[in-house]
């Protein structure tokens, strides 16, 4: 046998071993070790990279075995690259004060979003969710849809900013995970901003592998002569489709989590098979789409179409998702919105609180790419500069939701 | 690496110091905003037992609202010939935290029922447990002592609540209002501060449709093994102190229950199993006509507490001879 064939087996053998090993924990209702998804991931794509050639073969287990479970990246991710993440890991580290004031500053900034953000909308709807049934309205609902996609926003990026704060407090950089996803354009757009590392994984390992299939060029051959538009987008949708249905299955077993890569993916998929009409459209009304009016209505459109996502993805129940759509549709619900508003007035203050706060820190974040809010933080006089640091560390202790069961979860540990 | 350590632990003192002083000005600086409050009819109760003859045998009963509106200690009192008392006004407040709040009172001779609800192991309702503290210091540091891991850890959102509840206040006095409706019952002064019997006159049903029929099951996997450990621990430290321990069930509105007689038979035989404790009654001798509920499926109104109470009195008189007591 050849080099070449007896590598491609082994490559094979070791992704079949590596998802039975997911699939036996994940599918089969076993208990699930935390993070299983995540690192099972980085250890398939590593071997990817080894068989590819673009990365070093590690000989050294331990080398090995830390960089797959780096402590940091180990629950939730990001799921990080070999080449990137390797070097810096076996490097020796001096300590660095900037690292330190940056990671324990960004890890600070994490625990705000996960206790003050998350935490309590979590004392807000949990119970909504649990009680669905109680619940009707178009207002309401749309209300609790919101909530959620801040919620699970704040969770999960405050997890990630507590890991890479974690990290960076060590003097390694891991990849980011969120770019202000909720600003996104569309919904393509949103999946380049939203578990960035996970959307990188499908791309490098099975997007691109699937275009470069035999199946992809032959349908590229049988319509190159016939149909350009065709030969180039037929291949494309086959492949998105196929990325969006595994990205689905990555979540869990349920037919819902399918349901909710199917349809993001729809979107995705429509956006390239549409693609002609859209560049005619930005073509023919190039002042419109360029409008500030234009962006803020395809950020809203895309905020909602994610939040809808959300009643798919929530219940982990096509027939609750169901139900709440049915619900959804049962009157207005501005009453039972109000109502459930003058009920947490209290949380909902903090949560305001909480919010401006984030939104702040995005807005920055989009309007000055060139330096970051902490570095600005850190050129403001010393007064200032620490009295914000004890105000936002009181705003924790004092806003943030805490101490209670069911509050020291992350959203993506299921995962 | 020195200078960093020396920020941060200045950072952390600073930080600490001001949270403290923050919440101790908070805590005890604003003062008797909860006086009218609900939780007050905990602290009557809990005034109640303090003056109690700690070396006559008592009755101790104690729940959560359901306990508070179906159960009068006065009469029970007089129907049993011993001094009754109640203790819990809120499920809310955690089950643990009644328990524990009772243990300190329980004495020879005692007799503690309690109508069974599930809790969960950690069952501390830190909001409502600082609002019934609120101008009561000794129950603050008496908790404290016990848990000061937990008073840390809800310190903070105490205070908030605390500042929020001000500015509440404050709008109330300048509007003039009452609080709302629902709060006539839920206020300090629907209480006899000398017992904490919940005293408001409660005539007919005033439930909504939503509040009666609440599809309750009686399903014993629905049940948390803790809460097994703690009522058997508790029944443990009944029995140390010479004190017997008796549960019975909580009444609840015959049209909120969908479970069926089979499931119930099986509910209480497997939970009877679980707690060898007696049961006073059957669960379905507390299926509640309408005409005993007041404002939701498991509070009664007067005519349900009179009968509640009466009945619990009976049911302890298959156990107990009163008129040797």
């Amino acid at each position: 046998m050849d080099m070449a064939k007896r590598q491609k087996r082994i490559i094979a053998a070791v992704i079949v071993v590596l998802l039975l090993v997911l699939g036996i924990f994940k599918y089969a209702s076993l208990v699930l070790p935390i993070g299983l998804s995540f690192y099972v991931f980085q250890s398939m794509g590593y071997c990817i990279d080894v068989y590819r050639g673009t990365a070093e073969t590690e000989t050294n287990f331990f080398r090995h075995a830390l960089y797959v479970s780096f402590f940091p990246q180990l629950l939730q991710g990001p799921i990080g690259d070999y080449n990137r993440l390797s070097p810096q890991i076996f490097q020796e580290h001096e300590f660095s004060y900037r690292n330190a004031v940056y990671g324990l500053q960004r890890a600070a900034w994490g625990f705000f979003k996960k206790l003050v953000i998350a935490n309590q909308i979590s004392l807000v709807i949990d119970g909504i969710w649990a009680d669905y049934g109680s619940y009707t309205g178009f207002l309401f609902w749309w209300c609790i849809l919101v909530l959620y996609a801040f919620q699970l926003y704040a969770d999960f990026s405050g997890y990630m900013d507590i890991a890479n704060g974690c990290a960076q407090m060590l003097g390694i950089v891991m990849d980011e995970n969120f770019e202000t996803p909720y600003f996104s354009k569309s919904i393509a757009e949103f999946w380049r901003r939203w578990h960035i590392t996970l959307g990188t994984w499908f791309r490098n390992y099975v997007f691109y592998p699937i275009l470069r299939s035999d199946i992809c060029s032959g349908i590229r051959k049988k319509y190159r002569k016939r149909n350009a538009y065709l030969a180039n987008t037929l291949p494309d949708a086959f492949a998105l489709l196929v990325v969006w249905f595994l990205i689905g299955l990555w979540h869990g077993a349920g037919w819902c989590y399918v349901a909710y890569g199917l349809f993001h993916g729809t979107f995705v998929i429509l956006s390239v098979v549409l693609s002609p009409i859209y560049t005619a459209f930005h073509r023919k009304f190039s002042k419109l789409v360029e409008s500030r009016g234009f962006c803020i209505l395809q950020v809203v459109r895309t905020f909602l179409i994610v939040a809808f996502g959300y009643a798919i993805f929530r219940p982990a129940d096509l027939t609750v998702t169901a139900e709440i759509i049915r619900r959804m549709t049962n009157g207005i619900g501005l009453h039972e919105m109000l109502n459930f508003g003058k009920e947490n007035i209290k949380i909902f203050f903090e949560i305001f609180i909480g919010m401006a706060a984030l939104l702040y820190a995005d807005v920055y974040h989009l309007g000055h790419r060139e330096i970051t809010l902490r570095e600005t933080i850190s050129e403001y006089p010393a007064w200032k500069r620490w009295g914000l640091y004890i105000g936002f560390l009181l705003c924790i202790i004092f806003l943030g939701a805490y101490g209670k069961s069911g509050l020291d979860q992350f959203a993506y540990f299921r995962f | 690496m020195g200078k960093f350590y020396r920020k941060l632990a200045a950072l952390s003192v600073v930080t600490l110091l001001i949270s403290v002083v923050v919440f101790s000005s908070v805590f005890f600086g604003i003062r008797g905003i909860y006086a009218d409050n609900y939780q007050k009819g905990f602290v009557y109760q809990y005034r109640a037992l303090q003056k109690a003859d700690q070396n006559k045998p008592k009755i101790i009963v104690l729940g959560g609202s359901y306990m508070t509106f179906a159960v009068d200690s006065r009469q029970l009192g007089e129907e049993s010939g011993m001094p009754a008392y109640t203790l819990g006004i809120h499920s809310g407040m955690g089950m643990c935290y009644i328990l524990e709040t009772a243990e300190k009172f329980i004495g020879k001779g005692d007799i503690v029922i309690m109508p069974f609800f599930p809790f969960t192991e950690n069952d501390y309702g830190m909001d409502l447990i600082f609002v019934s503290m609120d101008s009561e210091p000794d129950l603050f540091f008496d908790f404290f002592r016990q848990h000061p891991l937990q008073v840390i850890k809800s310190s903070g959102a105490a205070a908030y609540t605390k500042l929020y509840g001000l500015l509440y206040s404050l709008q109330r006095y300048i509007r003039h209002k009452e609080d709302g409706s629902a709060s006539v019952v839920y206020n300090a002064g629907a209480f006899d501060p000398d017992t904490g019997n919940l005293i408001y006159e409660r005539t007919g049903c005033i439930a909504g449709e939503q509040d009666l029929y609440i599809k309750k099951v009686y399903e014993i996997n629905d049940i948390d093994t803790n809460c097994y450990n703690e009522l058997n621990e508790f029944a443990e430290f009944c029995k140390g102190k010479g004190a017997s321990f008796y549960l019975t069930h909580a009444p609840i509105f015959e049209g909120a229950v969908i479970s069926s007689d089979e499931e119930i038979n099986l509910y209480q035989e497997e939970l009877e199993e679980r707690l060898p404790v007696p049961f006073l009654s059957d669960l379905r001798e507390v299926l509640m006509p309408l005409e005993y509920i007041y404002n939701g499926a498991m509070h009664m109104n007067d005519a349900g507490k009179r009968y509640y109470t009466h009945k619990l009195y009976e049911d302890l008189s298959k156990y107990i001879d009163f008129s040797k007591e």
